[in-house]
């Protein structure tokens, strides 16, 4: 991470985030985006576009340079008053704020695309999709056709799209039902001007896209990671969402990510401010149970205790420094605490403190290799959500005694993984 | 009306109805095209289906625009293949006079935006609305012909009828299908089911010019050219399945013009030949229109229930687990014999367990706490003899990971036909503080 990164993402405090929806919609495309963010201590500023929160009549009105030119007099705006100010959007709004940090030359923050539609080629996209742009051409024709919203409405999780159509049933106003053709029409204008001159997105980008989004393939986040540069822009692949992924199935990871790409310590970024779903008896139980495998030093026994994205925290500058997350490198973790000494384990736990879903438990690491000995003492942060564990933290009260203890790392401390699922650069 | 509401209300009356009028126009030249000409008759009347299937579509409020434009079509077209114009404005009433009340009876049978998804609905469209208005529209001829002393159609029953029915029979159903499109932003068939429908009915129009164009004498000897007429169909039911009721008719619609077309110039199996099953070459091809055109109807009605229930039951099936995952509760059907369990909910969830973990009763007992389990198998063993017995509240449940659960619910024997047990179903829901018994009084 650079220092320039540091600086990106240090927000919180004086912090805004700008977030721009899509086509048709509201700000409820990006869910409890709003919330999760105002959470993490950011002050949140939307617009309505042009042509939306009305009816969608009123789309007939505008064209993509209204919406460009909205957004671009609400960021200067924002500009103003923010020290650090992201940009976000989510489907057309993700072109929208891709194209404003690209003619503002934004660099106050960083730029967080949600399933930009850069292509129309997801695996749900009707056949006759690109006959539009010969209806373009007839008179008329873009006023009167209606592109209407349809089952699967974007959404995977059958519960969620049941309330989604119902929603639509009772015209709730959170989304249009259609939009006229104009507007896919200025949609694809937008796609071209999006596609012009990538390179000069200044800032650093996190394209976040579903895998199985039916209205736009993973090309498009490719295309725009290419285009930036991978220098600058990262992305995140999601398997369990279609095209909303704000209130799809990885809602939770989308916020985890988006969140941690801002800056916001991971510990926040998780569930910690979610209800842990489990009782106060139950959570006891369930730090009783990691405290026994410490104790014991059966570090295979840990990950079990956990989500598969189980996540270990471990500070200092030594050989076991670092984010230590799920699956291999988690286990790679603990067999190096197992190569690297005789005999390692936690033990002297002191009174449990709980708060919401998380643990803090005074203790100390003991561990021998040889004469060497390790008795650093500290807190250990156990965060639970849902009967697991999701995440670990070490506290040590004194980094260098196990910076002595451990030995420098043999290469950089690893860089925090972008992603739970695949990272593309 | 503002002009942005106006623009997307929809096109105005009078361009749709001019619309319904050129097709009603397109589809009576077609008709004489493929009997050879104007001075020939039609081997398939396809205007008619036109008129029925325009007016059950649009709502009767607007009839009176589009009775006009179908009249002003039929009148134009007769007088366009040398008509008298006496025989041209009988010929267009008499079609209005047949249409309206068929069409009527059409919405009132199958409602205003019909869709033929179902085995009844094709019949009552294939009797009424093909075969029916056919009867019907030579029954109203020959009385207007003998009233105004035109020359009878008496002796063309047999083609005006079978021509009509036919017609009908190819062209409304193909506007029902098609009157539905709406342009959508993702839904529908995916592109690789675009694709294999679309290679279906390639595969269709490829055997029905092998089959029906050329000599078949030439090429194929014995009954064989007839043994072939089945090819078109075959790859026409599979088109059907993938693209629905809107590939199917249009791939209908294809493969009857092929066989009408290449018959009358006395081409395919069917061209010139005398003595044939139905007796004649004319007759023999629009029999095999007719039954393409019943085969894929059926077959879409068919695929079209089966789809419906599919989508019903996944209704179902969402409505349950709504209701399971908002009370926290799992259902389960343990089979007494085999002792094999089936879970519906998020055992993930709510057990730490997935259902593959606990499919049989041994499994689960296994992951119950040994305090508890005699006393849960005793209930299974007292519920499999077919006797009143309650799961015991608050037993625990042990996961791979994290905290043993306190469970309570309900289950019950189904007993058979003879009185022995069928099945013990139940639920299942973590214990809450309000399950508890209160503590007794000193």
């Amino acid at each position: 991470m650079t220092e320039r990164d540091v600086i990106d993402a240090a927000p919180a405090g004086r912090a805004g985030v700008f977030l721009i929806h899509g086509l048709g919609g509201t700000e409820y495309d990006l869910g409890s985006m709003h919330k999760r963010l105002k959470m993490s201590g950011f002050i949140t500023h939307s617009l309505t576009l042009p042509g939306h929160g009305t009816r969608p009549e009123d789309l007939l009105r505008v064209t993509v340079d209204d919406w460009l030119d909205a957004c671009r007099a609400r960021y200067r705006e924002l500009a103003g008053q923010f020290e650090t100010l992201h940009v976000m959007g989510m489907c057309m709004g993700s072109l929208l704020a891709v194209e404003v940090a690209k003619q503002e030359q934004h660099g106050k923050g960083r730029l967080v695309v949600l399933a930009p539609p850069i292509f129309l080629d997801g695996w749900a996209t009707p056949w006759y999709r690109d006959l539009r742009h010969l209806l373009y051409w007839l008179p008329t024709v873009p006023r009167r056709m209606r592109v209407e919203e349809e089952d699967p409405y974007g959404i995977k999780n059958e519960q969620l799209r049941g309330i989604v159509k119902a929603k639509f049933e009772r015209n709730d106003g959170f989304h249009y039902r259609w939009v006229p053709l104009h507007c896919v029409r200025e949609v694809d204008r937008l796609r071209k001007l999006v596609t012009t001159d990538l390179q000069r997105v200044p800032c650093q980008t996190l394209v976040v896209h579903a895998r199985e989004d039916e209205l736009t393939s993973l090309r498009s986040a490719n295309f725009l990671v290419r285009g930036i540069g991978g220098d600058r822009a990262r992305m995140v692949v999601l398997e369990d969402s279609y095209h909303m992924i704000c209130i799809d199935n990885d809602r939770e990871l989308v916020a985890r990510h988006v969140l941690e790409f801002f800056g916001v310590p991971p510990v926040e970024a998780g569930q910690l401010s979610d209800d842990p779903k489990m009782s106060a008896e139950a959570l006891r139980v369930l730090v009783a149970k990691v405290c026994a495998v410490l104790a014991a030093g059966a570090w295979r026994d840990l990950p079990p205790l956990g989500i598969p994205d189980l996540r270990w925290y471990q500070p200092g500058r030594n050989r076991l420094s670092g984010i230590h997350r799920g699956g291999k490198p988690l286990r790679r973790f603990l067999a190096e605490i197992q190569s690297g000494a005789d005999s390692a384990r936690f033990g002297a736990f002191g009174t449990i403190v709980l708060n919401r879903g998380v643990a803090l438990v005074p203790a100390s690491w003991i561990a021998r290799r040889g004469d060497a000995e390790l008795a650093s003492q500290g807190a250990l942060m156990i965060a639970m959500h849902a009967d697991r564990v999701y995440e670990l933290r070490w506290f040590p009260d004194e980094e260098a005694i196990e910076d002595a203890f451990w030995g420098e790392a043999a290469e950089p401390a690893p860089i925090p993984a972008q992603t739970a699922s695949t990272v593309a650069t | 009306m503002p002009a942005d509401e106006e623009a997307t209300s929809g096109y105005p009356l009078i361009l749709r109805a001019g619309l319904a009028g050129l097709a009603y126009l397109a589809a009576l030249l077609l008709s004489y095209y493929f009997g050879g000409g104007f001075d020939q008759e039609a081997n398939i009347w396809l205007a008619s289906g036109v008129a029925i299937g325009v007016l059950v579509l649009a709502p009767p409020a607007h009839w009176s625009a589009y009775l006009a434009a179908l009249g002003l079509a039929a009148l134009i077209g007769n007088l366009a293949s040398g008509a008298s114009w006496l025989a041209s404005l009988v010929y267009a009433v008499e079609e209005l006079v047949v249409a309206a009340p068929i069409a009527w009876l059409l919405r009132r049978l199958l409602g205003p935006a019909p869709r033929l998804d179902d085995v009844g609905k094709v019949w009552i469209f294939a009797g009424i609305g093909a075969l029916g208005s056919a009867v019907l529209s030579w029954a109203i001829a020959l009385l207007a012909y003998a009233v105004l002393g035109l020359p009878s159609p008496a002796g063309q029953w047999r083609l005006w009828i079978v021509s009509g029915t036919v017609g009908t029979l190819v062209v409304t159903p193909l506007l029902f299908a098609w009157a539905g499109l709406r342009a959508k932003r993702s839904g529908g068939p995916t592109m690789a089911d675009f694709a294999l429908g679309g290679t279906f009915v390639l595969l269709m129009v490829t055997a029905a010019l092998f089959v029906f164009r050329g000599d078949p004498t030439a090429r194929f000897s014995g009954s064989v050219g007839f043994g072939l007429t089945y090819l078109p169909m075959i790859f026409l039911v599979l088109g059907a399945l993938v693209w629905g009721a809107r590939g199917a008719t249009l791939a209908t619609f294809v493969l009857a013009a092929i066989a009408v077309l290449h018959t009358e110039r006395g081409e395919g199996p069917f061209g010139g030949m005398e003595g044939l099953f139905l007796g004649e070459g004319t007759l023999e091809v629009q029999g095999y229109v007719a039954a393409a055109a019943l085969l894929t109807l059926m077959v879409t009605a068919l695929h079209g229930s089966r789809q419906r229930a599919l989508q019903e039951a996944a209704a179902w099936r969402v409505r349950y687990e709504a209701v399971m995952a908002a009370n926290d509760q799992l259902l389960f059907e343990l089979d007494p014999v085999s002792g094999r369990i089936d879970w519906a909910g998020d055992t993930q969830r709510l057990l730490g367990l997935a259902s593959g973990q606990i499919d049989t009763l041994a499994a689960y007992l296994d992951r119950v706490h040994p305090d508890d389990r005699d006393t849960l198998r005793g209930t299974f063993a007292a519920l499999g003899r077919g006797l009143d017995a309650h799961l015991p509240a608050g037993h625990r449940i042990v996961a791979t990971a994290g905290p043993e659960k306190a469970f309570t619910g309900e289950a019950t024997a189904i007993l058979d036909f003879d009185d022995t047990v069928h099945r013990i179903v139940g639920f299942l829901q973590p214990r809450r503080d309000s399950d508890r018994a209160p503590a007794a009084a000193p």
